[in-house]
């Protein structure tokens, strides 16, 4: 238990940095935020009133406190394009992004621990083998172009009134979400399939299991209930971080599939310098990533007993 | 290059080094050399000559496909796919360099600095890196995009300094271990300097450990820039780059699909390449 | 109740071929403590591994007879060696902590042999293994039989490992060096164990070790191996005071000793 809430702490910690930074980052450019609100004819003298204003003359961490305890409260602030509240226009495309996310993960999971089993299991076979080459090539190919290829299979499959009412059914949903959701997960299921591989034989050549076979365990017996529990730890913690990755990936899928999402917000908010969207969508992932590794952390403690250190 | 037996403490030779990776049956660090080298070949080979020029438009052959006049087929603006494949790859190649080296010659002294002096700042410094490294750094790299703009130039820069970290922690390790080692205590026993010691006698010793980063180095530093290229974050028009190219092509995707699965093919043999390079680097230092 | 006919182990890797045991005999009483002796590489401890099933068929070749109450270990395949392993043949390895899983309670690791070899219910299984835990000396066993290997000290963990070898009942029980990775004081005690299970369970034990002193206390019979080849072999104490071969001779003057020999 100890253990535990030291960790949150930290977690909490972590929040409060990964925060602070964010809102630095973007205090770097207030001139912009003014020039965009009046436009580049402004006169020194209007944007000096401007600034007074918006109130950013006052000290950094005043502004920091105020835009964070406005944000937990969940007012995000207003967009400049838009002029729309920011955590209206995040909740209505959180959803869809949230389902292709926990969708790839959930691909990953399903997908590569099953293949890397058999793979150990039958290790240095025909298949094995076959699938040695096939994961060096599914690694090296880009989200973004698998993308595009599955995109174009989308095209040519579903019906073209699909991609504009996918949103309103759950299932439809998910339907369409299957072919994006692959491209982002397609190259982490090798990735993790070549870990758990190397990581259950790694594991196969301990001296455990050589009491194991003593006891009378077959090959197969002695690797799924002795090595998988150890093999399996580095790859918890990289699923982990593969989850950080596929939120950037998902970022690029979402524009090649024109999902109207998280990602094609923060591309646009960029492009069209909408400064308290960006901010807000980059904390959003960012607490996000921190929060997947710390559970992971968690779930390594769950699973070796030697970490725990209370 | 003086190496050492960790346990006898002799100068014995430990590593068999870079030269064991041409004996022996490495298929994967064959395999990605040839990529690698073919590609890295037709691309030097791109900037004196190419076939037509990548800006050079001919109206009446749009979107052609692939013929004995237009190896990868014409695209919208009726130019000469390969042409401009080649010329988009040719910056990739350059940005990604340009990367590896900001990222290679800065992680590298910061890693060797706080791996043999340790203390606090090593401390904080690997906190920092580690930090950076759990972020995805695509999305780091949009908001440094925010602040500094787009470009050719920025990317590098931006990218650069975002791979800094698994270069400082991979030195950093390598370096606080043989900083322990016998031989550097025979160094340090004979009058050598600090400076001395990590330039002359530690650093050589982390080639073997530095060129699988270095090629890995490659491998995400061209997945980067297609991925930011194709956001349009990266290099802007009238510069080719294979990311815009792929954005464009994607339009045509149904009428004329060689148009993205060339491009496509080329960075996947890009990144394949390296990524087989880094394999068979590792795989050699693992056996050894 | 054990017979080893001119046992041939020959191990091959990718450059050559190397025979590790040279056409050996033993033989074993049921009940019987046999020490197996010899200094590093002698082949002892691949006999034990051939003798147990545990040498991996890819990697070396065995010839000969190895009779288990009649069944030959080196012919059986996979399925029927697997009956044997766990169920007639218990092993004890030499270094408690290695060859033990570490995500695992203790308790699971004991009672292993049993559920791949009885059909007894988890309660029924939980009864027995306390119950030889307590025979094995292990203190608190409700407590320990909870706890992780890296909470246990060497010489319990090695109390364990033995209590996991014994589930069953087996007719024989291989010790490889099991007292070598422990301090000394410790090994009097396992020694001890050793001793009484073979008397209280009538459990046959092979006893490979190259410290002299240790297979002196406990073995009726010792076997001295040298270069994959028996040398000499005998009942203990005949061997240990009238030595006939040099190398037994040179291997016994070797131990050190507080008295003087003459």
């Amino acid at each position: 238990m100890k253990y535990f809430t030291k960790k949150l702490f930290t977690l909490i910690i972590t929040l409060f940095i990964v925060s602070l930074l964010a809102f630095l980052a973007f205090q770097v450019i207030p001139a912009d935020v003014v020039t965009s609100r009046l436009g580049t004819n402004a006169t020194p003298e209007q944007i000096a009133i401007m600034k007074e204003q918006m109130g950013l003359n006052r000290p950094v961490f005043v502004r920091y406190f105020e835009w964070l305890s406005n944000f937990l409260q969940g007012d995000m602030g207003n967009s400049y394009v838009y002029d729309m509240p920011v955590n209206e226009m995040i909740a209505q495309k959180l959803p869809i992004s949230a389902t292709l996310i926990l969708l790839a993960c959930a691909m990953t999971v399903t997908f590569s621990i099953p293949i890397g089993i058999f793979l150990a299991r039958h290790a240095g076979g025909i298949f094995d083998r076959f699938m040695t080459v096939l994961n060096q090539v599914f690694m090296s190919i880009p989200p973004v172009f698998l993308g595009i290829l599955l995109f174009g299979v989308t095209l040519t499959i579903y019906p073209p009134e699909f991609s504009l009412h996918y949103s309103e059914n759950f299932w439809m949903l998910i339907l369409f979400m299957i072919l994006p959701a692959l491209s982002i997960a397609i190259s982490r299921i090798s990735m993790t399939v070549k870990l758990l591989r190397t990581s259950l034989l790694d594991e196969m050549d301990k001296n455990y299991i050589k009491t194991a076979y003593s006891r009378g365990h077959s090959r197969g017996s002695a690797l799924r209930q002795h090595a998988l529990k150890n093999a399996i730890l580095p790859v918890v913690v990289f699923i982990a971080v593969s989850a950080a990755e596929m939120v950037v990936a998902s970022i690029i899928i979402e524009q090649v599939f024109a999902i109207s999402g998280i990602g094609r917000l923060l591309i646009a908010s960029i492009a069209s310098r909408d400064f308290l969207v960006v901010q807000a969508i980059v904390v959003l992932l960012a607490t996000w990533v921190v929060t997947v590794n710390f559970l992971a952390d968690i779930l390594v403690q769950y699973i070796d007993p030697r970490v725990r250190l209370d | 290059m003086i190496e050492v037996d960790e346990e006898s403490g002799n100068f014995a030779m430990k590593n068999k080094g870079i030269s064991s990776i041409f004996q022996g049956k490495n298929v994967f660090f064959r395999i990605g050399s040839v990529i690698t080298g073919a590609l890295v070949f037709l691309i030097c080979l791109s900037t004196v000559w190419l076939p037509y020029s990548p800006t050079q438009m001919d109206a009446t052959a749009k979107l052609n496909a692939p013929s004995f006049l237009h190896l990868f087929g014409t695209d919208h603006l009726g130019r000469d796919i390969f042409s401009r494949v080649m010329e988009g790859a040719g910056n990739t190649l350059l940005i990604a360099t340009c990367v590896v080296l900001i990222g290679c010659i800065i992680g590298t002294l910061i890693g060797s600095l706080t791996g043999y002096f340790g203390g606090m700042a090593d401390i904080v410094l690997m906190r920092v890196c580690d930090s950076i490294t759990a972020f995805p750094s695509v999305l780091l790299a949009l908001v440094m995009v925010m602040l500094l703009g787009r470009g050719k130039y920025q990317i590098i820069l931006i990218l650069g300094i975002l791979f800094i970290p698994s270069f400082a922690r991979v030195v950093r390790g390598e370096v606080a271990r043989q900083r322990n080692l016998n031989y550097i205590y025979s160094a340090k026993l004979m009058g050598a300097g600090h400076a001395r010691i990590i330039f002359y006698h530690i650093l050589p010793n982390t080639i073997s450990v530095l060129l699988p980063t270095i090629s890995i180095g490659f491998n995400n530093a061209v997945l980067a820039e297609a991925s930011m290229s194709y956001l349009g974050v990266g290099v802007q028009k009238p510069d080719t780059s294979l990311g815009g190219m792929l954005a464009e092509a994607q339009s045509y995707l149904t009428s004329a699909p060689y148009y993205a699965i060339f491009i496509g093919l080329v960075i996947v043999l890009m990144i394949l390449g390296f990524s087989m390079l880094g394999e068979g680097l590792s795989r050699n230092n693992a056996t050894n | 109740m054990l017979d080893v006919y001119d046992l041939h182990v020959k191990f091959h890797n990718a450059k050559q071929e190397k025979e590790a045991v040279k056409g050996i005999n033993l033989h074993m009483d049921d009940g019987e403590i046999l020490g197996l002796v010899g200094e590093s590489g002698s082949g002892k401890t691949v006999t034990a591994m051939a003798i147990s099933g545990l040498i991996n068929r890819s990697q070396a070749t065995c010839t000969g007879e190895i009779l288990l109450d009649g069944v030959d270990i080196l012919s059986c395949d996979r399925d029927c060696l697997r009956k044997l392993q766990g169920k007639d043949i218990g092993v004890v390895f030499q270094e408690p902590v290695s060859f033990m899983n570490p995500v695992k309670t203790i308790g699971k690791q004991i009672e292993e042999s049993l559920v791949i070899h009885s059909n007894m219910t988890p309660a029924e299984r939980k009864e027995r293994v306390l119950y030889v835990m307590s025979a094995v000396e292990l203190p608190n066993p409700e407590q320990v039989y909870h706890k992780y290997p890296h909470e246990l000290s060497g010489g319990m963990l090695q109390r364990a490992m033995i209590a996991g070898a014994l589930m069953t009942r087996p007719k024989l029980l291989l010790c490889d060096e099991p007292t070598t990775a422990l301090d000394v004081t410790i090994q009097a005690q396992i020694i001890q164990l050793l001793k009484r299970v073979n008397k209280e369970f009538k459990i046959g034990i092979l006893f490979i070790s190259h410290d002299l002193n240790v297979v002196r206390k406990l073995c009726d019979r010792v076997v001295v191996m040298y270069h994959g080849e028996i040398v000499e072999e005998g009942k203990t104490d005949e061997v240990f005071y009238h030595p006939r071969e040099e190398y037994t001779k040179r291997l016994i003057s070797a131990i050190p000793t507080r008295k003087k020999r003459s």
